[in-house]
């Protein structure tokens, strides 16, 4: 569909709904929670070739839902529950029948955001969604200008992604921007939240690039758990210029947990100021193009898709699937290593789940945490990870990465070598629940 | 009665689950908020099996909050009908989530921040703390126009007014501009006159709040942005004064807000306690048989009345008395404290 024909079918409405939000609204009480937040990746098309894409987004997926079976879907959303769904791709946009969506969205009562990387996104593009109805649009810029283009694997890309803001902001949107943190931009973010700034940003998420996808290919752009303490100096920094900018700071669920700056980085997120867990199947809902229904946007796979729509209601996934029912049903006895007795175990269980499965084959233990790092050097350890295998190319898929222990000290380092190593476990298509085991060639 | 932790890594004063908490007033609109924990001692067991008697309720559309235990439909489905079904399925879980996350902004990488984090109707200075310049003091105020959802600085009243003493506000009653003296608002604001009664607002923190004034109570709602102490009081007197009601807090303590409502008869359809009657709370549809909305108005009743499961039947065929507070947790005073509901 060509974005001129899919604006004539945009008919002209006065006035739309005002737009529910992805607040919670309900506390879960009796069979499955309500999912307030759906995000919805229309297509895995993409007109980048990022080295960090979590869905090694490209060419479209096979089977990608049609106009009429997106329409429906946005119906079968509004009926669960959900508040706000957030497109996504690939690069959603590249779908004129997009605009399409939005509208539906937002006639059925529910905000329409979109998570973007902006490359193509013209004026004629901003023009369309806005009319369409768009709530929000986050940009996604990682890091200046040289590190962003090759995390994007595309020259101009930096420079394009901020034509896309100006775009937006023309026309009308509210434009919001998200970064990855990791190797290549962690020095970058004071710079970049100055640009940011300037070109009018008034909201940051900040998130640290998870071992998923084409990222979990690339441990020299990871961040090493041992860089937590000095990221978190840096994000103070960041927090104090963000209150002079009058810039809100958004940490995404992969950026905590739980040490000193918990509650200064949650405040405007978490009621109590600070992480409570993951959210994915409980109160977020995740879609890929060909209909599959899954808890967690950024996880795929059989431990994680719970069906396809063209088989099931969206309800009847959502309530039914046990692939969805992971976070609702698991305890601590889901924790294992570190996290097994941490002083938050009840409350954060590892944290992100998109971030822990991936790295160390399943969740429950997750190195990528402030309050871990920061107690690990007060006994004078720190942690490392290294890669053990590479995914098998498929979006959403991950390798393994085994966990070390060793000294803070170089010397002791050098001296001694490591004092543990975590091999990675099971998945959870093997061993569905509990702590897993260490991983064999048969796993 | 808050159990106190003080978080090693927040630097926090920290409050422990409070088991007979139960609802939240919300001033004005239904988004109430409170007090949560950040430690372990926050989180219920898994099992999300519910106190005895003891209630899942809202305090309205947008706003939930909670006893320990809710009540939960055990092994029950909202199943389609459709007759399909997923390969991997069983029945749905029952129970109840422990972590009280309501109110809470869903997360996710891809979805970035959520669509209003630009619109400037956040805290931009703490209540408790007063962190404003000299000359100015932290107000909640309506960012958008509507009911309190935000916090800014204001310029402090030359001659300030102090608490019971009458005031006046500028730009009408949640403007966060008025004659109240720092850590003060001004209450209950005319709507022709701009004219009200300054009252506290809350000390302490935000997981700690306290209330200087024997006989006021701390409610938290609209976002953090509201933080006042009002009169405490006894849900089955019912001793506020006239077009008050007596309303659960965030802190699980009753105290008098203004009725926003006067049509909320038992079983009539409600957005926050205060919109039903006096005497009455609202409460979710589950908890009647007859609601045909969210949430719906019910009738306080004394647990130790021993013709209150009738009372209560002759209100809702399917209602009982049921105990407000979790066994053994409530104020004292408040033993008996009760609401028709589902049993």
């Amino acid at each position: 569909m060509k974005l001129k024909e899919a604006r004539r079918r945009l008919q002209v409405v006065d006035q739309l709904p005002t737009p529910d939000t992805r607040q919670l609204s309900k506390r879960w009480s009796g069979t499955a929670p309500t999912p307030r937040l759906a995000v919805w990746e229309i297509t895995l098309a993409c007109d980048q070739k990022c080295i960090h894409c979590g869905s090694r987004a490209g060419e479209a997926r096979p089977g990608e839902l049609s106009t009429e079976e997106c329409l429906d879907l946005v119906r079968q959303m509004r009926e669960i529950g959900v508040g706000e769904v957030v497109l996504v791709g690939g690069e959603a946009y590249l779908r004129n029948d997009s605009i399409l969506i939005i509208r539906a969205i937002r006639e059925a009562g529910m905000s329409a955001t979109m998570t973007t990387g902006g490359r193509t996104l013209t004026r004629a593009r901003a023009d369309a969604m806005v009319q369409a109805g768009i709530s929000a649009v986050n940009v996604s810029i990682d890091g200046m200008q040289q590190a962003h283009d090759k995390l994007r694997g595309v020259q101009g890309s930096w420079h394009a992604a901020f034509a896309a803001i100006g775009h937006l902001r023309a026309a009308g949107a509210q434009v919001h921007c998200n970064t990855q943190i990791n190797r290549l931009t962690r020095q970058d973010l004071r710079p970049l939240q100055r640009e940011l700034s300037q070109a009018g940003i008034t909201a940051w998420q900040l998130q640290i690039t998870a071992p998923f996808g084409n990222a979990g290919d690339h441990p020299e752009i990871l961040l090493q758990p041992y860089m937590y303490p000095e990221l978190f100096d840096e994000l103070d920094k960041l927090a104090d210029e963000a209150d002079l900018l009058g810039m809100k700071l958004w940490p995404a669920n992969n950026l905590g947990y739980f040490g000193p700056l918990e509650s200064r980085l949650r405040r405007l997120q978490k009621r109590g100021a600070h992480y409570k867990g993951c959210g994915a199947g409980r109160y977020t809902l995740g879609i890929e193009a060909n209909g599959a229904i899954k808890g967690c946007p950024s996880l795929g796979g059989a431990a994680n898709i719970g069906g396809y729509i063209r088989e099931h209601s969206l309800r009847q996934i959502w309530e039914h699937a046990q692939e969805l029912k992971y976070t609702r049903k698991r305890t601590k006895k889901e924790l294992w290593g570190y996290c097994a007795d941490c002083y938050y175990a009840d409350i954060c269980r590892g944290g992100c789940t998109a971030t822990a499965e991936p790295l160390l084959g399943r969740p429950g233990n997750n190195p990528w945490c402030h309050h871990r790092a920061q107690e690990l050097a007060r006994k004078g350890l720190r942690e490392g990870i290294e890669l053990v295998s590479k995914g098998p190319g498929l979006p959403f898929d991950h390798g393994l990465y085994r966990l070390i222990t060793e000294s803070l000290d170089p010397a002791q380092r050098e001296a001694n070598g490591p004092i543990s190593i975590e091999e990675p476990r099971t998945t959870r298509v093997v061993d569905p629940m509990g702590p897993g085991r260490p991983a064999t060639a048969l796993d | 009665m808050r159990e106190e932790v003080t978080c090693p890594f927040c630097d926090a004063a920290l409050a422990t689950a409070n088991p007979w908490r139960a609802y939240t007033v919300v001033i004005g609109i239904s988004v109430g908020l409170m007090a949560t924990a950040c430690g372990p001692a926050a989180v219920d067991n898994d099992s999300g099996t519910s106190g005895s008697g003891s209630l899942s309720t809202t305090g309205g559309p947008s706003a939930s909050t909670q006893a320990s235990g809710s009540v939960t439909g055990a092994g029950s489905t909202n199943s389609t009908g459709s007759g399909d079904t997923v390969a991997t399925t069983e029945q749905a879980d029952s129970g109840t989530d422990a972590i009280d996350d309501s109110d809470d902004q869903g997360c996710s990488f891809y979805a970035g921040c959520s669509p209003d984090m630009g619109s400037g109707t956040t805290l931009e200075c703490d209540i408790f703390e007063q962190d404003c310049p000299d000359g100015e003091k932290c107000m909640a105020w309506a960012a958008d126009g509507g009911t309190w959802n935000a916090t800014r600085c204001s310029p402090l009243d030359a001659d300030p007014d102090q608490p019971g003493e009458a005031c006046s506000t500028e730009g009408g009653g949640m403007s966060g501009v008025d004659s109240c003296d720092v850590g003060a608002m001004c209450w209950g604001v005319n709507a022709q006159s701009n004219v009200g009664e300054c009252i506290a607002m809350c000390q302490g923190s935000l997981l700690d709040a306290t209330c200087p004034e024997i006989g006021t109570v701390c409610s938290i709602s609209n976002l953090d942005a509201l933080a006042v102490c009002v009169p405490g009081c006894h849900p089955l007197m019912q001793d506020c004064a006239q077009n008050e009601g007596c309303i659960p807090t965030s802190s699980g303590e009753f105290a008098c807000f203004p009725q926003l409502g006067t049509d909320g008869a038992h079983g009539e359809a409600c957005s926050g306690p205060d919109t039903c009657d006096p005497g009455l709370t609202c409460v979710d549809a589950e908890l009647h048989t007859s609601c045909q909305s969210d949430q719906c108005c019910s009738t306080y009743c004394d647990t130790a009345n021993t013709d209150a499961d009738a009372e209560c039947q002759a209100l809702d065929a399917g209602q009982a008395c049921v105990a407000w507070y979790v066994e053994g947790r409530a104020p004292s005073g408040y033993d008996n404290v009760g609401v028709c509901a589902t049993p």
